[in-house]
Formats: structure tokens, sequence, C-alpha cells
């Protein structure tokens, strides 16, 4: 795994005086000198062991991870180092609280998961300069007041962000809800005046359309409180309840088309076969119609989408595919993430608040399967369901909010 | 028009109530709706063609603005937010034109913000979602009255 360091910890000035004297070259203090000289030992270690016991970090990247730690870790050998000016690692800087504010942001991470990153880091801190030297009672001291204040500050952006979020959040939710329950409003609206005119066929034809509108979009509405619902189990990281019966990909496909406006429908190039399998039919459902929704929202606005069924080894995949700008790869693991777009639709004229990626990918692996995207300028978008044709024996699989645990 | 619009509160109405025929109380008027969703764009045509307005359709700010300038609608009833153009695009390409018939925003959102964003723009006057179909129309037939 390469590790990036800061800049400033490479090029850290050979100086007689002031805060940036390298300890490595000047510390009466063995401790500094060896976590210095084995700072990317720490770090590799840090993540080795955030990934395998911090709940949900086994799926973030590593810079995503490693975030604004090697910084602390430079701050605190700074700060061990007693020519250095400097009193606890988090002294007049802000990395701490980018650390926190990021964490925020990272779907799934609560408060919890931060604070065993630190802690996790601690220990690691301490068994490694150890391995060397004793820890003088000055050290654990700097080291103690560092991580509680880092962790301080760290927990007090993660909040403030994590508002903020949610604030964005609840004002997407209500604006997007409107939509669907003003169409009700109207619609009724308009039947109870065509019943005061009302003449005959032609007025039970109307009334008929109208009634239709009514069902469809409370049905709407209806999905999109059941997704916020599932979001927020997903996002204390319980699990989405499972419901498993038997079901015709072919018809899950095409009903999942049929919630589409028609005009999407004129677009959709679809390859079904007919496969009998074992899902969580309404899920499986939701996830394909989100999917075939983002293709659209966010493809090229004239060519063509592609949903395609295939089967292979046992296994079930539904793909839908579009052209367009791709998603750049550092982009692309972010998306599965809960509440992210939230912040982007802010900016942007797309709608949509970043559950259906993250409802999408928990359903596929509920069901034993996973969700993967595959985007290039040439190849277009493709994102994958590839899910056990059965999925009854997955039932309790572990998904990747919970592992770790 | 400014006089009885320009303070752009979702607009209450003036107009003694409607009698005799509610049916035709648009009469005559040729109205463009742009909506981006379907179901908003049937449903207020209906409405409309029922109270004997007649009903163009387009689906975002930029196409709705070009339609507007090559037919002058008596009045452009302009969602907000729209995929691709939105409502605050298509009115800046009409007012650049110096398009000068009332562009009325409609919007899902009641947030002060937006508000105020929607009176900055120039828009005529301004309707949140959900709609009142009495309401839609009373707005609709007093700012053809006052033009």
């Amino acid at each position: 795994m390469p590790i990036i360091w800061s800049k400033s910890f490479v090029d850290w000035p050979m100086s007689d005086k002031g805060a940036h004297v390298s300890p490595a070259a000047t510390s009466k203090t063995v401790a500094a000198r060896t976590l210095y000289l084995r700072r990317e030992e720490v770090l590799t270690r840090w993540v080795e062991r955030v990934k395998a016991e911090v709940k949900t970090a086994g799926v973030l990247l590593n810079p995503v991870i490693i975030n604004t730690i090697p910084l602390f870790i430079e701050r605190l050998a700074e700060s061990i180092c007693e020519e250095c000016a400097r009193e606890t690692a988090t002294e007049s800087s802000n990395f701490a609280q980018e650390h926190g504010g990021e964490r925020a942001r990272v779907t799934q991470y609560g408060p919890e998961q931060v604070i065993q990153e630190y802690q996790i880091l601690r220990q690691v801190v301490r068994e490694t300069i150890q391995t060397v030297t004793p820890l003088q009672e000055r050290e654990e001291d700097i080291i103690q007041k560092s991580f509680d204040k880092g962790l301080q500050e760290s927990m007090i952006a993660y909040f403030l962000v994590h508002g903020r979020i949610r604030e964005q959040f609840v004002a997407t939710l209500t604006h997007d809800l409107r939509n669907p329950i003003g169409a009700v409003k109207l619609a009724a609206d308009l039947i109870l005046d065509e019943l005061k005119n009302f003449s005959g066929g032609e007025s039970s034809d109307q009334i008929k359309e109208l009634a239709q509108r009514v069902l469809k979009n409370s049905k709407r509405a209806d999905r999109m409180i059941q997704n916020l619902l599932d979001a927020s189990v997903v996002q204390v990281g319980e699990r989405l309840s499972i419901n498993i019966t038997e079901g015709d990909i072919a018809q899950i496909v095409t009903e999942a088309i049929g919630e589409r406006p028609a005009k999407e429908r004129e677009r959709l190039e679809v390859r079904l076969i007919h496969v009998k399998g074992f899902w969580d039919v309404e899920a499986f459902q939701r996830s394909i119609e989100n999917l075939i929704s983002n293709a659209f929202k966010y493809g090229d606005k004239t060519s063509s989408i592609t949903v395609k069924v295939q089967e292979a080894h046992g296994r079930v995949m539904v793909s839908v595919h579009n052209h367009g700008e791709p998603i750049p790869a550092e982009q692309q693991e972010s998306l599965f993430q809960v509440f992210r777009r939230a912040e982007a639709a802010k900016s942007g004229s797309v709608k949509g608040w970043g559950l259906g990626l993250a409802l999408a990918r928990s359903t596929a692996e509920r069901m034993g399967g996973s969700l993967g995207v595959d985007s290039s300028r040439e190849l277009g978008t493709t994102f994958t369901i590839d899910v056990p044709a059965d999925a009854r024996p997955y039932q309790d699989a572990p998904t990747s909010d919970q592992s770790g645990r | 028009m400014e006089s009885a619009i320009n303070d752009l509160e979702p607009v209450p109405s003036s107009l003694a109530p409607l009698t005799g025929n509610r049916s035709q109380a648009l009469a005559g008027m040729r109205i463009l709706v742009v909506d981006d969703c379907e179901d908003n764009q049937f449903l207020v045509k209906t409405l409309l063609t029922r109270r004997g307005a007649s009903v163009e359709i387009e689906d975002n700010g930029a196409n709705g603005a070009s339609r507007a300038l090559k037919n002058q609608f008596d009045i452009v009833l302009m969602d907000i937010q729209m995929p691709d153009s939105d409502g605050y695009e298509g009115l800046k390409i009409l007012k650049n034109s110096d398009y000068t018939l009332p562009v009325v925003a409609l919007t899902a959102s009641s947030g002060l913000e937006e508000k105020a964003t929607i009176q900055n723009a120039g828009f005529a006057a301004y309707l949140t979602k959900p709609i009142d179909a009495d309401h839609l129309v009373e707005v609709l037939r007093g700012l053809a009255h006052v033009r």
C-alpha cells in the first residue's frame, strides 16, 4: 500500500529552532525519534487494524481512511520532541476537525467508530515506541493530551457536519415528497370538479384517468417514505428486514420498468430472460428501478439505456448501462454512501437524496450478492446487481455496513 | 401589472368570487406550462383546459423560453426545479430577449431563501406546490386582468 505523506513531513526542514526541528536529527528523546522514523509502520499498522476492527471501515478506500492521520502522527512526534515548541499534537491546527468532519460525511460511520480509530492509533503509537524505549511520564502525558484533544475536536466537527448533512437531507426530502403529494391533491381536486359537471361517458374516462394518477403518485410517495425508513435503518448499521419469496426476474424487471414514465421507456433497450428464483422481490424491484432512474438522470440525454438480464452458474446479473460522462474512479465508492448526494444535490439541479444506491447495494448484499459499477468514457457506465438465483441461504449474510462485527 | 403582484406574496385573491360558468374562467387565454413532471403537465393542462384556456407544454426552462419567444403566450407558468435547464434559466433567456409578458413561478419549496431568489429573478408571481386548483385559476385570471 503506497502511503503519501504530507509534503511538509517529508521535507521537514532542518533548522535549529522553532517548531520545525526534525526530531530525527536533534531530539534528545528516543521516543520522538522512534515515532518519526517508524511513521510509515505506524500508519500501515493503524490502517490494517482499522480496516479489520472498525465496523464499516473495510469498505473505505485507503485515502479516505488515512485522511489527516499522517499529519497527526507528524505533530505528535514534534510534541514529544523536547526542542519543538508544540505542546500537543493538535495545537494550532485544524486537522482533527477535518478528520471528524470527513468521518461524518462517510455513511454508517458513527461517533463510536471515530473514537475507536483514535484508540487504535494510540495503541499503535505506544506499542511502536515501546519496542525501542519505555515511555517517560512526560511523554505519556503528551500522548494522552494529544489524543484527548484530537478526539474532542474530531467529535465536535463530526456532529457539526452531521447536523448539516441531516438538515440538507430533510430539506431535499420534504421538497421531493411535495411533488407526488401535490399531484395527488390536484388530481383529487379535478375529480371533484369533474363530478360537479358530470357528463356521462367522457367524464367517467377523465375520472378514471385521474384516479390512476392518484394511485400512481400515492404509491410513489409511499416508496419514498419506505426508502427513507430503510435508509435510517442502514444509517444506524442495523439490518434491513428481508422478505424472500419466489419470483421471475423477467417479471421483476418488467415491473420496475413499468414504474418509469412513458418518455423514458421509449429510450430503453431491454434484454430479458426468464429465471425463476428466490429473492426479496419488492426490494429487488426498487433497486432496479433506482438504477434505471439514475441512468436517465446522469446519463447522456439522447442515447438509449440498456437493461440486461443474464444468468451464469446459479447467479443472476441485472445490469443497467448508459452512455455519457464517466464517473471518476475516486467517486465510485462514495456513490454508495447514504446522504452523500444530499450535498451535491444542493448545488446541482439533479433531484435525489442519495439514498438509492446505498439501499440498492444493501439489498443486493442481503441477498448474498453485490452491486458494482464500471465506468469509462469509451464504454459508458454500467451498474450491475449480481445475486444468487436462490437467496434463501444468504438471508443472514453479513453486509458491508456490518463488517467487523 | 406591477402594482398588483410585484410584492410577490403568494397571491391572495383580490377578485370577486367567480360566478356563473366556472369552467370558462380562462376562456381565450393562451398559457404555456413548463414542467418536467409528466403528471403535473397532464394535471395542470387538464385544469386550465377545462377553464377554457388553450395550453401548450414544454419540459425545461430553455425549451419553454424558446417556445414563448416564438408564440407569445398570455402567461407562462414555469416550474423552478427542472433538470438540464431550470425555471430561473428559462426566465433569464426571456428577460434577455426583452420578453415582457407575465411569467409565473411554480415551486415545491416554501423556504424564505427560495422566495427571495424568485423575487429577485423577476417573476410576475409565484405559487407553491401543492397547487390549489381554484387559487391557480384566480392568479392567472388576475394577471390577465391587470394586463
